[in-house]
């Protein structure tokens, strides 16, 4: 062997090895960006590293083109990829569809790599069924990429004519127009400035969505046909229709197509066949099927149109209940809760029962929710139904159905709400007087007094005090000034700082509710040893005479 | 005149049987001696279809092209016999071989020594003189050389290749419409296939008129299919000219291929009658653009294909000014996609003849008659721009020159000021001759600055059974 031959085998050696580890990268890349998100670092990380191979590889050559066989990738003639088996075979998936050579040229980007595996990636049968990996690659058009086609895929035919014109008739045409008298063409075609500008316009708005005119065009052919089982056909469409709204997020949209679907069933004009249709659709509408696929739109990280959503919604029944509650458990967004917690709230008036349900919903969030929508709804009835639920084991229910209880505004709702002050949680606790504080009651005062005079109540934390005093500011009733006044005033030799603290917070009290009869007794507690009872009476003169 | 028919059908019959049969036994003697039971089997079988024909004339069999021509007249090719048609031109070819000739009724031995002879000649460095040689001694054959082709290759195969598209898009588009007919599923990948490579040969300026050549092809039995395909091709064209994205070509080319699926379900006694369609017929026939929408959206679902081709389906009878049909309760503006599907619709229908309108118009007249429903019927932008596209004088006109030459217009000059001076394909000499055809540019001129040729004169190109896809097959 010469030299010269030497060195070409080497260097072919080592483009092949180069092209097999490009084929390796593709595979690799395939994988990992199959599994993770476009945002994850794995995924991330796939695309640079395969950008990579290509780009090394075309310091040296201006492209690199892959034939393919059924099995195989041969670079140079040499394999670089076989796989025997069909199955996740690359080969093979380009070969089926018709593909014998791929190549990819110096100058490729990242973003065309990737969009080139993106292509590797799809399920054709369920994301593509109408595509295989030809259109789509023709689809995308890329620039550095080129394939070659076998287009036998398309089968031989051969095309016909029947027609073969004879020299006779070729004559005899020949003859008839040396008789005919010579004429001009009459049509003379010139497109202006405003007519390019009009054709420019128009083509751009052929890219706007179609979804309105395919509904146009159902309700023109539902209004035309007499047929029964036509019009359930096309019914069965505009179904469809409005799960691509919602897939789409597109409320606005599927509240159109119901509108229209209800305007047709109230027109006497139209026959029985409209008010069938619009109970069919209903039905659809208020299904667990049809509400579970709300989850997306509701989820999705884009602002959704909630109007939109609202007045779809607006279509809903009392049948829906229960899939709405479902449906709280399964969205992730706090966006998307609030959405459908307010519909709740209007639907839930028709069968609070219903709603009440979702209280004994495994998820707390879930029942925490479903506690919101009842005190929304606010029917003195629920609150039996809530009450029970006073003893869930999660704090943030309980807080929940204290501020629903309170929003209900029973006379029965200071009694219920009395336990719940000694709650083991603070918060809970702190609920539980705000919520009574905004009841405004009298009931609610004489029952928050009684629990601050409470030998244990000095005992509580700072912050917990403090904001029970607050809440009893609220009232400016004489008992409430006389309790502060007289807590102001008490001194204590035994566990005197938790008393200092309980002073502070009553003249932080008779600051909020600006009683004049407390400044003496103020002037004297700012002087205290104590700094916290000094500053905050100190500030409560402040507020008074301010 | 019907037992002159079917003795043509006859004819064409055994003419494609001799071709498959003479295939037949040559590939087999690649296997086999000429003495093998096999090899005496398929001759006898040549000498059954053969002989008959010797019996009134010699037998002259000539390949012209990608063609064989027995005793004149092209032999058919045909989807069954493609593999054989195939090889044994592939055959002459390698051979050299442009003509046999049968001068007498064959036999067995005649036979052999024609294959024995082909053998020898195959690996031949001078196959077609070894071929003499070897029939020196053979009687009643007589072979001539293959002719030197006009076209160069590449033209030969680029024509080759748009027959195919376009005979695959007829044959794809059928077996698309009876699945859809019977109810079945329909998967528009083989569909996509195809519009894409329509679409790539649109965007070629060689092709495109080739491509557009063939829309002049009209198939009466199989009208709908070729419709079909002829109306993408033209609205592909038409899309082209205006400027469109390749990804809305294809989209365009989609759409208009399934512009009138609803027909698969007008009852076939209205689709087939001969006679004119009464109102009640036209009632039925007038449902079909709803229908189109509703299969299409019942089949393929509700995305944004499927929208697209359920909004041209609907819309592609309903008029610039709204009027036509379906009857529109609701005002809407109609689709880009389906005012040019319906230029391209109605053109190619008015230039083909039907089963319920018998007589098809000369395509510049079909311009004349566009044009006068411009800004009623018609979006006169849109059709401005599609005379533009396909002249003044449009692709398949017959026209006489004033060199008295005949012609038929084979591509538009791209300059639109000049859209009155097309590409012609003379097909007679100045003395009604048929002539080898050539293509000429009417832009050319003399020395003395004048043209060397202008149209003077159109003619129906139907009513003497000429047509430009004759000339592109």
């Amino acid at each position: 062997m010469q030299s010269g031959e030497l060195c070409l085998n080497e260097s072919l050696e080592k483009d092949v090895a180069s092209a097999k580890d490009i084929v390796e990268g593709i595979l690799k890349a395939k994988k990992l960006m199959r599994m993770y998100p476009a945002n994850n670092p794995m995924h991330i990380n796939a695309s640079a590293g395969i950008f990579e191979k290509f780009n090394d590889f075309f310091n040296v050559h201006r492209d690199i083109a892959f034939k393919v066989t059924m099995n195989s990738l041969l670079y140079k003639d040499q394999q670089v990829y076989h796989k025997s088996d069909k199955d996740d075979n690359l080969a093979f998936f380009f070969f089926k569809d018709g593909i014998r050579e791929i190549s990819f040229m110096n100058g490729i980007d990242q973003q065309e790599l990737e969009e080139f595996i993106n292509i590797l990636n799809i399920d054709f049968e369920t994301d593509a069924p109408d595509d295989d990996i030809v259109t789509l690659l023709w689809d995308r058009d890329f620039k550095n990429l080129k394939y070659f086609v076998d287009q036998d895929f398309l089968g031989n035919w051969e095309v016909t004519s029947d027609s073969q014109s004879s020299d006779e008739k070729v004559l005899s045409a020949h003859k008839d127009a040396l008789k005919k008298k010579p004429e001009k063409a009459v049509i003379q075609v010139e497109l202006t400035e405003s007519d390019f500008r009009y054709l420019a316009d128009e083509m751009q708005k052929q890219n706007q969505p179609k979804l309105q005119k395919i509904i146009i065009i159902l309700f023109e052919s539902l209004y035309h046909t007499e047929e029964t089982n036509y019009a359930r056909e096309i019914i069965d469409i505009i179904i469809e229709s409005i799960d691509y709204c919602i897939q789409e997020s597109d409320f606005g949209k599927a509240s159109y197509i119901l509108n229209k679907l209800k305007s047709m069933a109230e027109d006497e004009n139209r026959g029985i066949e409209g008010k069938r249709s619009l109970q069919t659709v209903y039905d659809k509408i208020n299904s667990r099927h049809l509400i579970e696929k709300l989850s997306k739109p509701l989820d999705n990280p884009s602002d959704i149109d909630k109007e939109g959503f609202l007045a779809f919604a607006g279509h809903m029944d009392e049948r829906s209940i229960s899939s709405l509650i479902y449906l709280l458990g399964k969205l992730e967004t706090i966006k998307g809760r609030y959405l459908v917690i307010d519909v709740l709230v209007q639907l839930g008036q028709q069968d609070i029962n219903e709603v009440a349900k979702g209280l004994q919903d495994s998820s707390w969030h879930v029942v925490k929710n479903v506690a919101h929508v009842l005190g929304e709804i606010a029917d003195p009835d629920s609150i039996a139904l809530l009450v029970k639920t006073l003893s869930n084991s999660d704090h943030r229910v309980r807080k929940e159905v204290i501020i629903a209880i309170g929003n209900i505004r029973s006379s029965r709702t200071i009694r219920y709400l009395e336990s719940t002050l000694t709650d083991n949680d603070k918060s809970v606790r702190l609920t539980a007087a705000r919520t009574l504080g905004n009841t405004k009651t009298g009931d609610a005062r004489k029952l928050l007094l009684s629990e601050l005079s409470k030998k244990n109540f000095s005992e509580k934390d700072f912050s917990e005090k403090k904001e029970f005093y607050r809440i009893i500011a609220g009232w400016q009733e004489q008992d409430v000034k006389d309790f502060l006044i007289k807590t102001l005033n008490t001194k204590k030799f035994f566990k005197r700082a938790k008393n200092d603290e309980n002073r502070a917070c009553a003249a932080y009290a008779l600051g909020l509710v600006k009683d004049i009869d407390a400044i003496k007794s103020l002037e004297i507690a700012g002087k205290s040893k104590n700094r916290v009872l000094r500053e905050l009476s100190s500030a409560a003169l402040k507020q008074l005479k301010g | 005149m019907i037992t002159t028919d079917m003795r043509e059908k006859d004819l064409e019959e055994r003419a494609k049987d001799v071709v498959n049969h003479l295939a037949i036994i040559i590939r087999t003697t690649q296997l086999h001696d000429v003495n093998n039971v096999a090899v005496v089997q398929s001759i006898h079988k040549l000498l059954d279809v053969i002989n008959p024909l010797i019996s009134s004339e010699k037998i002259t069999l000539r390949l012209i092209e990608e063609f064989f021509h027995l005793n004149g007249s092209r032999v058919r090719y045909t989807v069954e016999y493609s593999t054989n048609f195939d090889f044994i031109i592939a055959e002459f070819k390698k051979l050299g071989l442009g003509t046999i000739i049968f001068e007498d009724t064959m036999d067995e031995e005649n036979i052999k020594g024609l294959l024995n002879a082909i053998k020898v000649a195959g690996p031949s460095d001078m196959p077609f003189q070894t071929l003499c040689d070897e029939l020196v001694n053979v009687p009643h054959i007589k072979i001539e050389e293959l002719q030197e082709i006009k076209e160069d290759t590449e033209c030969s195969n680029k024509k080759k290749q748009i027959k195919r598209t376009y005979s695959s898009a007829v044959s794809i588009t059928k077996g698309l419409l009876k699945r859809a007919e019977s109810g079945e599923m329909i998967n528009l990948k083989k569909s996509k296939r195809v519009i894409a490579t329509i679409t790539d040969q649109i965007l070629e300026d060689e092709s495109r008129s080739i491509l557009v050549g063939m829309t002049t092809l009209k198939d009466y039995d199989d009208y709908t299919y070729h419709h079909s395909v002829n109306v993408s091709i033209l609205a592909i064209a038409f899309g082209h000219k205006l400027g469109l994205s390749k990804k809305n070509l294809a989209e365009l080319g989609l759409a208009a291929l399934f512009h009138d699926i609803g027909k698969i379900k007008i009852p076939l006694e209205i689709l087939n009658k001969p006679s004119a369609l009464s109102d009640i017929d036209w009632k039925t026939m007038k449902l079909h653009p709803e229908w189109g929408a509703v299969t299409v959206l019942k089949l393929k679902g509700i995305n944004e294909s499927s929208m697209n081709l359920a909004i041209t389906a609907f819309e592609h009878h309903l008029n610039y000014d709204l009027s036509g049909y379906p009857k529109l309760e609701s005002r809407m503006s109609l689709d880009f996609f389906s005012r040019i599907i319906a230029i391209a619709d109605q053109y190619d229908a008015m230039t083909s003849s039907r089963v319920y309108s018998r007589t098809a118009i000369p395509p510049d007249k079909v311009l004349g008659l566009l044009v006068e429903q411009s800004g009623k019927r018609i979006d006169p932008c849109l059709l401005k721009a599609f005379i533009q596209m396909i002249g003044v004088y449009p692709i398949g006109c017959l026209v006489m020159l004033d060199t008295e030459e005949l012609g038929l217009v084979f591509d538009n000059n791209r300059d639109p000021g000049s859209s009155d001076r097309p590409n012609i394909l003379i097909i007679a000499d100045s003395s009604g001759m048929k002539t080898d055809t050539t293509v000429v540019d009417l832009l050319e001129k003399n020395d003395d600055g004048s043209y060397k040729r202008t149209i003077q004169k159109t003619l129906d190109p139907n009513e003497y059974n000429i047509n430009l896809a004759e000339y592109l097959l």
